[in-house]
């Protein structure tokens, strides 16, 4: 049974939350009671206020408002989702990867040690542009490699028997020249300046 | 609404294991609910669309985490009370809104046909759940308009519910020693 004091407590809530015991009630009570009635009259009267009433509906339609949620939802706003994270990370990783291949490349490049078959093309290519050089200067060391072809091409063949190279290299004329003790390169450096190249 | 809960809560599994066109579910079935709270407690209707979007797009970022402890309706209405509180405070928007506000920032168009719309008794509601306090005016919006119940309303806003039954008993009873003169005079 409900007392007035609930009766008056209800009639605050929503009259869609009133049950229809409890509006049975506060009507018979309103009956002979004023301020019940009062507060019954102003329970139906706020129900009549629904909110598209007094504050109006969306001014967009759930189409427009969906572009521009998706607008709004743009890879960099994309959460962490699934196995593979988000699209952002995605992207993040995608270029961490390719920065990474380029650094190993190009830092093999750099160091001279080749990393890949792709690279050694690549960098094959590159060193051809410096082969010419490379190879004239070959030729003369290979056919001076020897202490007798390298007395006769420096102009000292006399020397010859005196220079004593230790092995073949891959730079003949550089070790050839560190070969000299100093005294013989002062002699060939002094022939040299007395030489005419042209 | 509390009805719709299970299938809220399908739409977000489904969400979660990468249906977009669930999280867009979810968004055309709450979107006019959390547009209307916003407006509501905004009481301006293009920082009531902005505040709805930013609504979905933190529930589209943090919906991978949500675990189904509460219904997603209470989850994405915390999510609304706490944008347009945050706003409210940011921009100092104390005086709230008055009616010229939400007309001032509808279409040329559309304010003449909405002037005939309103009704007197919507206008004067309008100003009273206005000049409430920010916390009263949630209240009494998630539960006159929204119909949540206390429980939902207390976690939502974070309190305890026999606070909230407070906040939404005063606010009632501000808007009817408002809209009480009027109201007894039309009937």
């Amino acid at each position: 049974m409900l007392t007035r004091e609930d009766i008056l407590e209800r009639l605050l809530e929503p009259y869609v939350t009133l049950t229809a015991e409890e509006i049975e009630a506060a009507s018979a009570l309103a009956a002979r009671d004023p301020e019940v009635a009062e507060a019954l009259g102003l329970c139906r009267a706020l129900s009549g206020l629904t909110e598209a009433a007094v504050f109006g509906d969306p001014q967009t339609s759930d189409a427009a408002f969906l572009v521009a949620l998706r607008e709004r939802l743009s890879p960099s706003a994309l959460p962490v989702r699934g196995a593979f994270g988000s699209r952002r990370m995605l992207a993040a990783v995608t270029v961490t990867c390719v920065m990474l291949v380029a650094v190993i490349f190009g830092g093999g490049r750099m160091s001279g040690v080749n990393t890949s078959s792709n690279g050694e093309g690549i960098f094959a290519t590159v060193e051809a542009l410096d082969s010419p050089v490379a190879l004239d200067l070959d030729s003369v060391a290979d056919v001076s490699a020897d202490p007798d072809s390298f007395a006769a091409y420096l102009g000292v063949p006399e020397m010859a028997a005196s220079w004593d190279f230790e092995e073949e290299s891959d730079e003949p004329v550089t070790d050839a020249l560190l070969g000299l003790d100093s005294q013989s390169l002062e002699e060939v450096l002094n022939r040299l300046e007395n030489t005419n190249f042209f | 609404m509390p009805d719709s809960a299970t299938d809220d809560l399908e739409l977000v599994r489904q969400f979660q294991a990468g249906s977009e066109r669930a999280f867009n579910e979810l968004v055309l079935r709450h979107r006019r609910g959390v547009y209307l709270t916003a407006v509501g407690l905004l009481g301006n209707r293009d920082d009531a669309e902005d505040v709805t979007q930013d609504v979905f797009v933190r529930a589209f970022q943090s919906l991978v985490g949500f675990r189904g402890d509460s219904a997603f309706y209470t989850w994405l209405y915390r999510i609304t009370v706490n944008l347009c509180l945050n706003r409210l405070r940011s921009r100092k928007v104390r005086s709230f809104f008055g009616l010229e506000q939400v007309r001032s920032s509808l279409p040329e168009a559309e304010r003449a046909d909405r002037d005939l719309e309103l009704s007197e008794l919507s206008s004067r509601a309008r100003r009273a759940i206005a000049e409430l306090p920010e916390k009263q005016r949630a209240v009494f919006i998630l539960r006159h308009f929204r119909s949540l119940p206390h429980a939902e309303i207390a976690r939502i806003m974070d309190r305890d519910e026999g606070t909230i039954k407070a906040n939404y008993f005063q606010a009632v009873r501000k808007l009817r020693a408002k809209l009480g003169p009027y109201l007894q005079g039309k009937e």
